[in-house]
């Protein structure tokens, strides 16, 4: 299902900052679901702009010329199923419900916040969003009204109706059902720009994929159609790059080479490409 | 790749409450008619209002009114016109937030294999449960049409379908791309109707009345459209005529609140200005017609009215605005494409689609909103504007050859 052919990297984008968040998955790193004016029931929201809230705060920047691209394979699917769940048993909608119906609210909040006024979409895929979003930032950033684009995944857990899209999806193919709890969320976002502007780090399209025993990274094939695993393996590698310097390969669908040398450097690229495979 | 340079419009395929192709668009849109009326597509006792512009009925029906094969219906339409055909290179992009009565159907328990394991009244709608994932949609049209190349889709709402043009002409300007089938589609169904109804944003008096004194909010319709973008080299290069060219585009946000646009319309102004810039035209002098978002609500006329009027403080009251809005209530994800038809509809057959519904002028609304009745142009340039929740803005520019 998936549908590859993305374009890679013209030029290489400059990584200003990362962040991730999680809710209610058991992981370690948990975090209680922040509070968000206005959102209610769902963690769609409160996670989406809890991990844009970091990366604008960490690098404040000229939010004119700052877009936003956020991708979501369902969308907020808490609040569809309740207000669905809602409707077929006679109960009226809560308005709040429609005013976080789509993830365009929590964008405009978090515009609002940061007086963001770029260019702002979101965006559905199969394909593995940090190709997506990474192809999509190189494009923008061709626009000459722009600098920065910030870009996040997020992704729920799952209800029933959503095991059984996977199901439909893989034609039950024995994949895995998702099996984060309902009331579970993961967000994941990068604040990129061209390199030069000030990012410590740099990430560029390489040729070869590479496996995880190259990079020495957590980083996990695409765990499902339009997962976001991707985005968090992409954060580790930012931090470990800041931490330790050098460069790392960071495989997938697209392979992309990290790099703390923010200078034109596609030789370097080759050389530490062969290191990583040695 | 063709390269870089100038964006084409070569097929469009349509369909709105009016029915299916350009000619119901005339009929309907062209002719200020609209197409409000009780909606029989579901029990609307529990709202507000049963008004809709959602097409009966009928022997001209989408079949089960399923978003999935009105896109097809639209893209071989689209893909007709402009001569192309199964095992083209093309990227799909769409705008569209997924078919909601997939949503419906397994909370109800309506489809074929129930399940009822948690004793919710749900059974699993085995069928299409699938079509409520927006990517979802772009897969099953590609598939449909026989297209190869990279697919997206866009959900940010009512600038959706208006952001997948966008990035068809980023990427065929680019040379990332030749061919780019954009679409979107919103089919009225209870899903999104209750949560309007919620949000008492639906219109009082049955009428969606744009710019009008008396108007007292929008009304929901029926829209699908597909355009094929194509860069002029691909298309000069196989003997294709281009119906219009795509001469700018611009994308701005309010950052103002999630649900209201800013009362100044300032990231319409600014998604304006960006695409006449890109037009070459910063100041709007060659700009012969806009069509507004226009929803019929007291927030949006006015400040798309105050953001015209910003980004053309010279021109604006000499440039005739309207919003089809008026005849096919508002299409949602829809919306973007479904009005750049209509825009390109406007250039090519030289009528001015009207404002149906003016009632009153409202002098927060002081602009030539071609009242009512269609009006003949000699146009060459034509601005179709959108916005969103969460104050996402849209703006694209069109220019007959």
């Amino acid at each position: 299902m998936t549908t590859s052919d993305k374009s890679p990297l013209r030029a290489p984008l400059g990584i200003l900052a990362t962040a991730t968040a999680t809710h209610g998955t058991g992981r370690d790193d948990d975090i209680p679901l922040p509070r968000l004016p206005g959102f209610v029931e769902s963690a769609f929201s409160p996670l989406a702009y809890e991990v844009s809230s970091r990366c604008l705060t960490e690098r404040p920047g000229d939010c004119s010329r700052t877009a936003v691209a956020l991708a979501s394979l369902l969308g907020d699917t808490t609040t569809a199923d309740l207000a669905s769940r809602r409707m077929v048993s006679g109960k009226v909608h809560n308005p709040l419900l429609f005013m976080q119906a789509t993830p365009n609210s929590v964008l405009g909040h978090t515009s609002r916040e940061f007086g963001i006024t770029g260019q702002m979409f979101s965006i559905s895929t199969f394909d593995d969003p940090v190709t997506e979003l990474l192809a999509m930032a190189d494009l923008l950033l061709e626009d000459p009204e722009l600098d920065r684009v910030l870009v996040l995944g997020v992704e729920l857990g799952g209800s029933e109706r959503l095991a059984a899209i996977h199901r439909e999806l893989t034609a039950d193919d024995g994949s895995p059902v998702p099996d984060l709890p309902a009331s579970a969320g993961l967000a994941a976002a990068a604040l990129l720009c061209r390199p030069g502007a000030g990012a410590p780090a740099t990430i560029r399209s390489a040729e070869t994929p590479g496996t995880d025993s190259d990079t020495g990274t957590d980083v996990e094939a695409v765990d499902r159609p339009g997962g976001i695993q991707g985005l968090f393996d992409l954060a580790a590698a930012h931090r470990r790059l800041l931490r330790d310097g050098g460069s790392l390969l960071l495989p997938g669908p697209a392979a992309y080479l990290l790099t703390t040398d923010t200078a034109d450097t596609a030789d370097t690229a080759d050389e530490t490409e062969t290191h990583a495979h040695q | 790749m063709s390269g870089s340079g100038e964006v084409t419009v070569t097929g469009f395929g349509v369909r709105t409450a009016f029915g299916s192709g350009a000619d119901a668009v005339r009929r309907g849109v062209f002719e200020g008619v609209p197409a409000f009326a009780p909606t029989s597509r579901f029990d609307t006792g529990p709202y507000r209002t049963p008004m809709a512009a959602a097409a009966p009925e009928g022997p001209d029906a989408v079949e089960d009114w399923a978003l999935r094969h009105a896109l097809a219906e639209c893209g071989t339409q689209a893909l007709d016109m402009a001569g192309l055909g199964p095992g083209t290179r093309a990227a799909v992009l769409l705008g569209v937030a997924g078919d909601h009565t997939s949503v419906t159907r397994y909370w109800r328990g309506d489809g074929e294999a129930g399940t009822d394991a948690g004793g919710t009244g749900a059974g699993a709608a085995a069928d299409r449960a699938a079509d409520a994932v927006p990517a979802q949609l772009a897969e099953l049209l590609a598939a449909w049409l026989g297209l190869t190349g990279p697919r997206l889709t866009f959900t940010n709402a009512c600038v959706a379908s208006a952001a997948a043009i966008i990035h068809g002409c980023r990427l065929i300007s680019s040379g990332r791309a030749d061919v780019a089938v954009c679409g979107g589609g919103y089919l009225v169904e209870e899903e999104t109707f209750g949560k309007f109804d919620s949000g008492r944003a639906l219109s009082k008096d049955g009428m969606v009345r744009p710019f009008s004194a008396d108007r007292s909010g929008l009304l929901l319709g029926d829209g699908v459209a597909v355009v094929v973008l194509e860069s002029a080299e691909h298309s000069r290069r196989r003997g294709a005529r281009p119906l219009a060219s795509v001469v700018g585009w611009g994308a701005a946000t309010d950052a103002h609140h999630i649900a209201q646009p800013h009362p100044e319309g300032a990231g319409l102004a600014r998604a304006a200005r960006q695409a006449m810039r890109l037009a070459g035209d910063p100041h709007g002098a060659a700009l012969d017609y806009v069509n507004a978002h226009g929803t019929g609500t007291k927030y949006n006329d006015g400040a798309e009215t105050r953001g015209l009027r910003a980004a053309f403080p010279d021109r604006a009251e000499s440039i005739p605005v309207s919003s089809t809005k008026s005849t096919t209530g508002h299409l949602l994800e829809a919306a973007g494409v479904v009005e750049f038809v209509i825009t390109l509809l406007a250039l090519t057959d030289g009528v001015l689609p009207p404002t149906a519904g003016f009632t009153a002028p409202d002098p927060e609304c002081d602009l030539d909103y071609v009242p009512n009745r269609p009006r003949r142009a000699d146009l060459r340039r034509a601005l179709t504007l959108n916005a969103a929740f969460g104050g996402a803005n849209t703006a694209l520019v069109l220019e007959r050859p």
